[in-house]
């Protein structure tokens, strides 16, 4: 945050920049309905999302009073879906975090010290790296049991050699320019070079990167629950409720349907978000 | 309805995906006449081999059945075994000795090592002493020795008496296979099986489908079809929508919204009857709460069975239990059942009451381990022992990690199905015997010496049908009053049947046999 | 001299690939190992006894120490050996290669499903950027890259199969009644499959095509001609080539993820099923033999794409690419 204080033209210019780009905004618009709806789940929902009524099972949406319908226990599937989002917000920020604290240290150590250690962590990450990450994410959540916590370690696993390299990246390019060489013949600790020094100047591309990881972590989520392999039932998350509505595909395709829904809302408004961030604060990148 | 308006606004949103590929739909319907044409079954899983002595899984031993024959099998409705290779067989007095008359006029299927030569007792001998000596999974035990008489005359001596040793050979596990085969192929005997059945092997393709052909010679009856083609979908909703789309024939292991889907349409038949498979909730009886018979009570009384049996199977795939025992096996007895169901709950205010005596007014913390498969029984069960002040914690475990957890006896409760020969031995031996703790079956340790000593006698003192009836009968009336478990469901066997299909029998164990005495399946127009 | 460099240069990277994958096995053996349940109990069922159990753990070798397991298996791979299945009884190597293949056209159709219908898509928004069908194509992208392929995969099964009955909605064709046959079963997997790669190709080539085609706007705009407009077209596409290589690399290890999820919904035996059914039976062998299988694909997938940079863009100096 250090150096966009001692720049306010450039914080007046991005947030212009922010607001210019319409689907930023509307990407802006998403994430924080989606906040909302998990900040406030309790006033929001209509109904206590794991109460069953098995006298009124797979309505229709509107039906009875459930604006999206139930589910196969009876359970009003709006009041779910509406603290579902707190599952997929807090699996999305949660493995981010883990991924990137640890990613970025390791980053950080391989690209400050180099040598042999540069190696080792490297090759680690690189072989990480080469499983697909479903499989490191099934064969991680197989190893450590289903459960909240355990997703976020698995999904969070997944995310280190992305944010290991990346940061290795920019520790190489800062380290040349001259101001650190400067520092460096004052004799600064070696820590307090890394910490003031080169990690404010690769938080940039940091904050984009992770962004977009959130979610790929939110999807990830719910596929290793659509697996059978995430949030314990009957916790509502958008990945359980879709996977129960994989059952009544036919008789109730509005569970699958809505459940899917939200996950793609909430994944598109962090990537338009995460788009107009990265074209806001690099004006070269475009992709 | 709502429902086509959400569909229109998919079509909006998939028109893009279609315009960037056209193709054309599959049709491929083949003519058939009386005699002869292809069935296609589904299995809902893929198979690993093709070895009876290696098979793990029911699909795997559900095509086997066509390919090869055992010596004595169940008749239609399980209640009697009947001849199959072995025309007739007597039991010595001392229960120990059996010896078994063979047909003559048995010929294997011809094979690379082998043109279709005879089946004599010497290789019922080495079938049943592979099964004994190689396989792992312990389908013919308390074999003493095997000796092939005459060309058509086996006895098979046992260590102690057994009566329950028929129900064994009934197995595809120890069905007969020609020695020069297995030889010859070595380990891969498991990708090109040859045996006496009606149908032999033809083709396999990995994970996709086992073909086999007609089998002329087969002993028993000319078998109606020219080839089977068994091919596995994993998926249940895929394989109702194969059968509504005439891509199979006879759909397996049906359940879910199929059931309705297959009601509701006019060219398929709905097979429902009752099964050998039991779900039932298990308590650990060592440790924790749940070892408190009245803890258990409480919870029994707090169970709504019908809420949660119709909360699972909606489209009543599934009756209520009351007993350890499938309404399939012969041992059942409907008196007892009657007792435990007349002394069942809900009742809340009672359930609470016995609580409090137990000293847990409060509640208590509990975990119940279940597979993926349970989730939904497990989910309603929770609900229901919330309004006594339970809290139930549901792990959702993998099966590897759920056998070993449960088998080691760390489980607090787990929700588990069993499903094994109709004798009752395999059933209340397996899961309530003393002998058995530290099994999977017994997972909850329970050991009532009283129980062990009747599911004894009624193995070792008399192999007559009824007698043993009266043993398990008493013994069940222990067990109940003991309440090791809640019994909660009795799965049917389901199918769903192509109107094509003719001659089709569904069998309490959910095999699929093709052609027996009573049976020779076909294809109509 | 160049050719030279460029063999050598091929020839230090294969080098460079060997600790990666060394590494990737150790992982791999300790995650396995680290699985709850033994495969021996998975196995038998419900109905075995501990001693049976603990015969076939015998038989499995399961029983000796992990670190002699451990050298057992490294020694195996030295001789390119990745294992003998004990679920399957058969060789590791047969069982991927039966599967390999029907992964492959499933990740290759969708690849060109992805590149033909993406790239395409791409041009046309950049040709006819702030028209509708600029606006069409990059919403499409959008929403294509952030849609959960599970989900996508039912709905099209909801929607192609269930509802309209126009594709098959599950297994692998038989080539054997026809090309039809093949073609149908291939067509909603592999849709699934190319989406996520064919908006990211749409959106690269926009971008990447943008550029030149702006730095050339006063010159688009004077060449009346239909021809030189097309040249500078193609001329911007070409510059578009590396960006779409290096999405390529990064999408096929996404897809052959990917592909997982698709096998799974679509019933398709590949090796995404494959992997699965093995950490479900805990046939630790197969997980171990398939995961380093993917693996190498994916590091030589990468390599080639490397390669492919040095012919596609000379400029990118080698040694600083090896770094």
């Amino acid at each position: 945050m250090e150096t966009t204080e001692k720049t306010p033209s450039l914080v007046k210019m991005f947030l212009k920049k922010m607001l210019q780009n319409k689907l930023a905004c509307f990407g802006l618009l998403m994430i924080f309905l989606i906040v909302v709806l998990a900040i406030f789940a309790p006033l929001i929902a209509t109904h206590q999302p794991n109460v069953m009524d098995t006298g009124a099972t797979l309505l229709g949406p509107g039906q009875d009073g459930h604006l999206l319908g139930t589910d196969n226990y009876g359970r009003d599937l709006f009041s779910r879906i509406v603290y579902g989002s707190r599952i997929s917000l807090i699996v999305g920020l949660g493995a981010v975090a883990v991924g990137s604290v640890i990613g970025i240290l390791l980053g950080l150590v391989a690209g400050y010290f180099g040598g042999w250690l540069d190696s080792i962590i490297m090759r680690f990450m690189d072989a990480l790296a080469a499983f697909p990450f479903i499989l490191l994410a099934i064969t991680l959540m197989t190893v450590l049991g289903t459960g909240l916590i355990n997703v976020i370690i698995a999904v969070g696993i997944g995310n280190v050699p992305g944010f290991a390299r990346m940061i290795r990246g920019q520790v190489l390019s800062v380290k040349e320019e001259l101001f650190i060489e400067v520092t460096n013949s004052l004799g600064a600790k070696q820590a307090r070079i890394i910490f003031i020094h080169i990690l404010p100047n690769c938080l940039t591309p940091i904050i984009v990167y992770a962004t977009m990881n959130v979610a790929g972590a939110i999807i990830s989520e719910a596929a290793l629950s659509f697996l059978g392999l995430g949030i314990q039932a009957p916790t509502a998350s958008w990945g359980n409720i879709l996977k129960e509505g994989k059952d009544y595909l036919i008789v109730a395709p509005h569970i699958a349907i809505f459940s899917g829904m939200f996950i793609l809302l909430s994944v598109l408004g962090l990537n338009l978000f995460g788009d107009g961030l990265r074209d806001a604060l690099d004006p070269k990148t475009r992709a | 309805m709502k429902k086509n308006l959400v569909k229109s606004l998919l079509l909006g949103c998939l028109i893009f995906v279609l315009a960037a590929c056209g193709g054309k739909s599959s049709d491929k319907t083949t003519t058939k006449s009386s005699d002869g044409g292809e069935l296609r079954i589904a299995l809902s899983s893929s198979i690993a081999t093709l070895d009876p002595i290696s098979y793990t899984a029911v699909y795997e031993s559900n095509i086997m059945r066509s390919i090869f024959d055992t010596l004595v099998t169940y008749n239609d409705d399980l209640t009697e075994i009947v001849p199959s290779l072995a025309t007739s067989w007597k039991v010595s007095d001392d229960m120990k000795t059996y010896t078994f008359e063979l047909r003559d006029d048995v010929k294997f299927q011809a094979g690379k090592y082998q043109d279709g030569r005879l089946m004599t007792a010497t290789d019922v001998k080495y079938s049943l002493e592979r099964s004994l000596n190689e396989s792992s999974m312990n389908r013919i035990r308390n074999v003493k020795k095997i000796t092939a008489t005459s060309d058509t005359e086996l006895t098979i001596e046992l260590e102690t008496p057994y009566a329950a040793f028929l129900a064994m050979l009934t197995d595809t596990g120890n069905a007969i296979v020609p020695k020069e085969e297995v030889e010859g192929w070595g380990d891969e005997f498991a990708q090109h099986p040859v045996g006496t059945g009606p149908y032999a092997f033809s083709k396999w393709v990995t994970d996709d489908y086992v073909k086999l052909v007609k089998n002329d010679d087969y002993w028993q009856a000319k078998p109606k079809l020219d080839s089977v083609k068994f091919t596995f979908i994993t998926d249940t909703n895929m394989m109702g929508n194969a059968l509504q789309s005439g891509d199979i024939d006879i759909a397996t292991n049906i359940s879910g919204q199929n059931v309705k889907l297959i009601k509701k349409n006019k060219s398929l038949t709905l097979s429902q009857s009752d099964g050998l498979s039991i779900g039932y909730l298990a308590f650990n009886m060592k440790s924790g709460p749940t070892k408190e018979l009245k803890v258990r009570q409480a919870m029994s009384l707090a169970l709504d069975r019908t809420e949660l049996v119709n909360g699972v199977y909606k489209y009543g795939e599934a009756t209520e239990a009351y007993l350890p025992l499938p309404k399939a096996s012969w041992g059942y007895s409907k008196e007892v059942a009657q007792t435990v169901k007349d002394s069942s709950g809900p009742d809340i205010s009672a359930a609470k009451a016995l609580l409090k005596e137990a000293g847990y007014s409060d509640g208590f913390d509990i975990d119940l381990y279940v597979t993926e498969a349970r989730v939904a029984a497990a989910t309603i069960f929770q609900a229901q022992m919330e309004k006594i002040g339970i809290n139930v914690s549901i792990k959702s475990v993998e099966w590897g990690t759920f056998s070993d957890t449960v088998a080691s006896g760390k489980a607090s409760m787990y929700i588990m199905g069993w499903s094994w020969y109709p004798d009752p031995d395999f059933f209340l031996y397996q899961m309530l015997d003393s002998n058995q703790i530290g099994a999977l079956g017994n997972g909850g340790g329970y050991s009532n010496p009283k129980v062990d000593a009747l599911l004894a006698q009624a193995t070792s003192e008399t192999s007559d049908q009824t007698k043993r009836t009266q043993i398990y009968e008493e013994a069940l009336q222990l067990i109940t009053a003991d309440i090791p478990h809640l019994d909660l469901y009795d799965q049917d066997i389901i199918f769903g049947l192509s109107d094509k299909v003719t001659g089709f029998k569904p069998r309490a164990d959910g095999t699929i046999v093709l052609v027996s005495d009573t049976t020779n399946v076909g294809l109509t127009e | 001299m160049k050719v030279n460099r460029l063999l050598k240069y091929t020839a230090k990277r294969i080098v460079d690939l060997i600790p990666t994958l060394f590494l990737v096995a150790v992982i791999i053996f300790m995650i396995t190992r680290m699985i709850p349940g033994d495969p021996a109990s998975t196995m038998l069922g419900p109905q075995a006894s501990v001693k049976e159990i603990n015969n076939l753990r015998e038989q499995m070798g399961l029983n000796e120490p992990k670190l002699h397991q451990f050298i057992e298996y490294l020694k195996d791979l030295v001789h390119l050996n990745v294992g003998y299945s004990y679920v399957y009884k058969r060789p590791v190597v047969d069982l991927i290669m039966e599967r390999f293949p029907n992964t492959i056209i499933l990740t290759l159709f969708a690849l060109v499903i992805s590149l033909v219908v993406g790239v395409t898509a791409g041009i046309i928004s950049a040709v006819k950027k702030g028209t509708w069908w600029d606006y069409v194509f990059t919403i499409l992208s959008l929403v294509g890259v952030s849609v959960p392929v599970f989900w996508l995969g039912i709905m099209l099964v909801l929607f192609f199969s269930v509802e309209l009955g126009w594709f098959p909605s599950t297994g692998m064709g038989d080539i054997s009644l026809g090309f039809s046959d093949y073609f149908s079963h291939l067509i909603l997997p592999g849709v699934t499959l190319a989406t996520i790669p064919m908006a990211t190709f749409s959106r690269i080539t926009r971008s990447s095509m943008l550029e030149v085609l702006e730095q050339n706007y006063i010159k688009t705009a004077k060449a009346k001609g239909l021809q030189a407009r097309w040249i500078i077209c193609k001329h911007a596409l070409k510059n578009a080539m590396t960006p779409i290589l290096t999405v390529l690399g990064m999408q096929v290890s996404s897809m052959l993820g990917g592909a997982v999820l698709t096998e799974t919904i679509y019933s398709w035996p590949g090796m995404g099923r494959l992997i699965v059914d093995a950490i479900n039976k805990r046939d630790f062998v197969v997980v171990q033999g398939t995961v380093l299988f993917l693996a190498l694909l994916f590091v030589l997938v990468n390599l080639a794409i490397d390669l492919l940079y040095k012919v596609v863009n000379p400029k990118i100096s080698l040694g600083k690419v090896a770094k």
